[in-house]
Order: structure tokens, then C-alpha cells, then sequence
């Protein structure tokens, strides 16, 4: 992308500008360590006071806070909000890739506003896209009222898993489309063209492909909305509420009703860890792929 | 796939894409406080009603004053950290991007535990009373604006030419002078487009801002979270339909500013250019 020759520097200017960039990253790596990096070093040190609201702090350290999350509610929560977000993951992605495959073969103005479409989103508040669709499922919302006005039974979908499901969907949606549109934007179309003129038939191409070319994207946005939905909160607590309580919803409760923050630190703790694995993972997942693949 | 049922499915999915915005939007100008299916007229009372909400009216300008004060705190830290990671050849640019990057993909509601905590343990040992201020929540906002700022200059820098540099440096421009009548200049698209990005996340921000705010510093997202939660009112509707123009205001004009930067990228030969608007999941 870089126009003109790179310029060789003398060792010694290679060094300065070596020094003065590190001193432009500072700032905004002390950020990252201040306000992300120490807080969490702090609420591994608070999860280690034994559990309970007590305040001040006192005793330990213990793994107490830890033990407890292995009994009730904490287990059959942890589950349904690793099903909830194993469900939107699927469905993000069985919906979003014929929509990055039309999306990638737009251009001009249609390529425009649907992306337009697909951003916007992304820039308004989930509090307000929940809002939707509290207002959408409700029994006096949209659905209920329409319901109504053709004099059928009233159905309120609002407090449900599936309420949950479908606004996660939703909202990472945008996601799953732009991660795969970027991969397959990238496939050269002479591929493509080999491909079929070699004899391969529309399907097996994409599947020999096409599918395999955009597993790098895939990986990367399923990772990011597996992570993404686990962590949500605001979507569960408001479409859910206590018909489906996840894992989040709890850390928040420990902290505002319970006064319990060893509990919502370990909690915590637990949390950062699995969504830190999942997206180790899948960055050495695409590292490994795409090594095997360019033979780098 | 045939080109129609992708067009078909891509239809169902910018139609469950419109839905919750569209719902709020209608019964923000519904007569009634009651939805009515189907509606008997429009009306503009529950935006004029917006002034007897002291909570979302003191929500919606804590929320632009913390947007506003942490968009200028990235810029300031993000721009830097942008040239560095493109101009500073640093062995380890991958790992410090991906360290910038990484609060966007964390849980935004730990991260303001985190943040909570650390403020508390903060007073407690210096006396430092930094709650009810702004101050924890622009330190928290910082996580979430600087990728923001970083991603969509470092894609603009990518595009511009370094050699335009080393001639104004060969013409005689001192280093500062090269920056701020070359570098800086030719990187405007992605410096206003990525302030663009940084204020509206940070205004619609909820999960970091829920446990951070409070009295005084509740913002607009947690304000309204907190009305809906409790009873019907179109109302919060009119606020939320303002801040959906805004989001939709935003989306059209960092398009519009990145389009010359895309059309250039074109020209020299290369696919399309990262949309600074559009926040690829980092991995």
C-alpha cells in the first residue's frame, strides 16, 4: 500500500525513532495497564477474602469465594448462559453468512446502505435496541397488541430464554457479518473461476473453497460473539429477567443486593479467565491455520 | 447459492436488524402512553414532555460531557499510540495493537467491578474520594474509545504515504513541523472519523457505565435502563429515538468521511480498505 522505497535509516536514527515511538505508545498502553490490567490484579486479591458482606475486608487468603460458585444457583446458571451464547453464536452465524456472502458480492450504492445497515446498529445503545424490543414482545407491546386487535389470545414472549436469544441474535449480528464479509472479500476471484473451470460444481467449490478461506473470520467472529453474549448484561436482565438469569446478572447482584464482593470478584475472575481461553484460543486457531495454509 | 435466496436472507436480516429501533421510534410518537396496534394518530407531547425528566435530561448531558471529555482524552492517547504502531517499525506492533484492542472484547460489566473496586481501594488508602465524580467513569470510557481512535488512524496512516514525509523532512521541515502540516493532515479522515466512532460508543455505553454511576453521574444508556425497568413511558422512547438519529447520523457520516480514503486505497491497486466505522471482531 506504501508508495516509494523504504528509506534506510542509520542505525542510530533507527534506534531514536525506535525510542520515540515507544514513548508515543505510553500513554495509551499506562490506560490499558491503569485502568484494565490493575483492576483486575485487584479483584483477584479480593476474591481471595473469605465470602460474605463484610466490609472492611479482612482474613485470608482463601479460596473460599472460589468453592463457592461451584454450588447453587451458580452451576445451573453458568450453564444456561454457556447454552445461550453457544445458541446465538449458531444462530448469528447460520443467518449472517449468506448475508457477508451478498453483502461481499454488492457494490456501489446497495454495498452502501447495507452497510450502513449493518453499522448503524452497532453505534446505538443496546439499552435502547433491548427497548425495542421489550416494546416488540411485551403483552402490551407490538406482538401482544396485534394479537389482540385480531381478537387472538394475547402471548407475551417478554421474560423468556428465547426473548434473550432473539435480541443476542441480534444484536451481534452486525458482527458475524462484517468478520466473515471481511474474509471474503480477501478470496481472490480468479480462485473461484479456477475452481469451476477445473469442473468443480457451485456447491463443491464453495465447500472446497469458499468455506475454508473464511474460517479465519469465522473464528474470529465467533469468538467475539461467543465472548461478546456471555458477558451481556442489559439484554438478559431486561428480556429475561428471572426467567433466565445469567452468569453476569449474578456478579451484578452480588455486588448491589448481596454486598458479597469476594463472591463477585472470583466470579468475576472466573469469567475473565474462560473468555481470555476462548479468544486464546481461537487467535492460535487462525495462526496455526493460516501457517498451514500459506506454508509460512 | 443462487443470488435470490442469499438477497432473501439477507432481506430477513436487515428486517430483524430495523425492528427493535423501528418499535421505539413508533411509540415515541404515539398519542397515548399505551401502544395501540393499530395507531389512532402521531404525536410530538412525549418529546416536549422530555423536560419534565430530570433524570434523563441530567442522563443525556452527563452522558455528552463524559462522551465528549473521553473522546478528547483518546484522541490525545490514541493519535500517538496510531503513528507509533505505523511509522515507529516497533518489534512487538502486533502484541501492543492486540493489548490496545483487547478491553473491546473483554466483559464490560467486570471491567467496571474492576474499575469500582480500584476507586474504593484508591480512597481508602490516600483519601482520594473520586466517587460521584466523573472521574471513574472517563478512566473506564478511555478503554473503549482509544481502540476506536487507534484502529480507524492507524488505517488512515496505512493509506499515506511515508516518502511524503521524508521530503518534507529533506525540504527542511523540522520533525514537528513535518507532523503537523503533512502526517497529521493527510490522516484527518480517520482522526475525525474515529473521534465520530469514540463519542458514540462512549455515549451509548451501559454494561462498564451501570456500576460506576451514580446521582449525579448517571448517563443517558443507564437512565434509561433504570425507566424502562420499571413502568411504560413513551417518553424514554423520545430520548432513545434521539440518540437512534444520532447512532444513524454518525454511521452516515463516518461513510461518508472514509470515502474518499477507500476510493484512494482502490486507485492503488489494493481491496478494500478496513472501514474504520465497522469494528472487526479482533481476535
Amino acid at each position: 500500500m506504501r508508495g516509494g522505497a523504504p528509506i534506510e535509516f542509520p542505525p542510530h536514527m533507527d534506534r531514536s525513532r525506535r525510542r520515540v515511538a515507544v514513548l508515543l505508545l505510553l500513554p495509551a498502553l499506562l490506560v490499558v495497564a491503569v485502568v484494565a490490567a490493575a483492576p483486575i490484579g485487584l479483584l483477584f486479591r479480593v476474591a481471595l477474602y473469605p465470602p460474605g458482606p463484610v466490609a472492611p475486608l479482612s482474613g485470608g487468603p482463601e479460596l473460599d469465594s472460589f468453592a463457592g460458585l461451584l454450588s447453587a444457583p451458580y452451576p445451573s446458571v453458568a450453564l444456561r448462559t454457556l447454552r445461550l451464547s453457544l445458541l446465538t453464536t449458531v444462530l448469528v452465524t447460520l443467518l449472517g453468512f449468506p448475508v457477508a456472502l451478498f453483502l461481499s458480492r454488492s457494490r456501489g450504492l446497495s454495498r452502501r446502505i447495507q452497510t450502513l445497515l449493518i453499522v448503524s446498529p452497532l453505534l446505538m445503545s443496546v439499552v435502547v435496541r433491548a427497548y425495542g424490543w421489550m416494546l416488540i414482545l411485551g403483552r402490551q407491546g407490538f406482538v401482544g397488541e396485534t394479537l389482540a386487535a385480531l381478537s387472538l389470545p394475547r402471548v407475551g414472549l417478554l421474560h423468556t430464554e428465547a426473548a434473550v436469544l432473539l435480541a443476542l441474535t441480534e444484536s451481534f449480528l452486525p458482527f458475524m457479518i462484517l468478520a466473515l464479509a471481511a474474509s471474503l472479500d480477501r478470496i481472490d476471484p480468479d480462485l473461484l473461476a479456477a475452481a469451476r473451470g477445473l469442473g468443480a460444481s457451485p456447491v463443491r467449490t464453495f465447500f472446497a473453497v469458499v468455506a475454508p478461506l473464511t474460517l479465519p473470520g469465522f473464528v474470529a467472529g465467533a469468538s467475539f460473539v461467543l465472548v461478546g453474549s456471555l458477558s451481556a448484561y442489559a439484554i438478559p436482565a431486561l428480556l429475561g429477567g428471572s426467567a433466565a438469569r445469567t452468569f453476569v446478572m449474578e456478579i451484578y447482584e452480588l455486588v448491589t443486593i448481596s454486598f458479597d464482593w469476594p463472591t463477585a470478584a472470583a466470579a468475576s475472575i472466573v469469567l475473565l479467565l474462560f473468555a481470555s481461553a476462548l479468544l486464546g484460543g481461537a487467535a492460535l486457531l487462525s495462526r496455526r491455520r493460516s501457517a498451514r495454509t500459506f506454508g509460512a | 447459492m443462487p443470488r435470490i435466496a442469499l438477497g432473501a436472507a439477507a432481506a430477513v436480516a436487515y428486517a430483524v436488524l430495523l425492528l427493535a429501533p423501528l418499535a421505539v421510534i413508533v411509540y415515541s410518537v404515539s398519542p397515548g402512553a399505551a401502544l395501540e396496534i393499530p395507531p389512532s394518530g402521531a404525536s410530538l407531547r412525549w418529546y416536549a414532555g422530555l423536560a419534565d425528566q430530570p433524570r434523563l435530561i441530567s442522563g443525556l448531558f452527563t452522558s455528552l460531557s463524559l462522551g465528549a471529555i473521553a473522546t478528547g482524552a483518546a484522541l490525545v492517547t490514541g493519535i500517538p499510540a496510531a503513528l507509533a504502531l505505523t511509522r515507529g517499525s516497533l518489534p512487538g506492533r502486533e502484541a501492543c495493537l492486540a493489548v490496545l484492542l483487547s478491553p473491546l472484547s473483554l466483559p464490560g460489566l467486570v471491567l467496571g467491578l474492576g474499575v469500582l473496586t480500584s476507586a474504593a481501594v484508591l480512597a481508602n488508602a490516600t483519601g482520594i474520594q473520586t466517587a460521584g465524580t466523573l472521574l471513574p467513569l472517563v478512566a473506564a470510557h478511555l478503554l473503549i474509545t482509544i481502540p476506536w481512535v487507534v484502529r480507524s488512524v492507524a488505517a488512515s496512516l496505512e493509506t499515506t504515504d511515508p516518502a511524503l514525509e521524508d521530503q518534507a523532512r529533506s525540504l527542511g521541515a523540522g520533525p514537528f513541523a513535518t507532523l503537523f502540516l503533512v502526517t497529521l493532515p493527510s490522516a484527518r479522515a480517520g482522526i475525525v472519523a474515529g473521534a465520530v466512532s469514540a463519542f458514540v460508543i462512549s455515549f451509548g455505553n451501559f454494561a462498564m457505565s451501570l456500576l460506576l454511576a451514580s446521582g449525579r453521574t448517571v448517563t443517558l444508556p443507564v437512565a434509561i435502563y433504570e425507566t424502562v425497568d420499571r413502568y411504560q413511558d413513551p417518553t424514554v422512547a423520545a430520548v432513545s429515538t434521539l440518540t437512534i438519529a444520532a447512532a444513524v447520523a454518525a454511521a452516515v457520516l463516518t461513510d461518508r468521511i472514509s470515502r474518499p480514503l477507500k476510493s484512494r486505497g482502490a486507485s492503488s491497486g489494493s481491496g478494500r480498505q478496513p472501514d474504520p466505522a465497522a469494528p472487526e471482531p479482533n481476535a
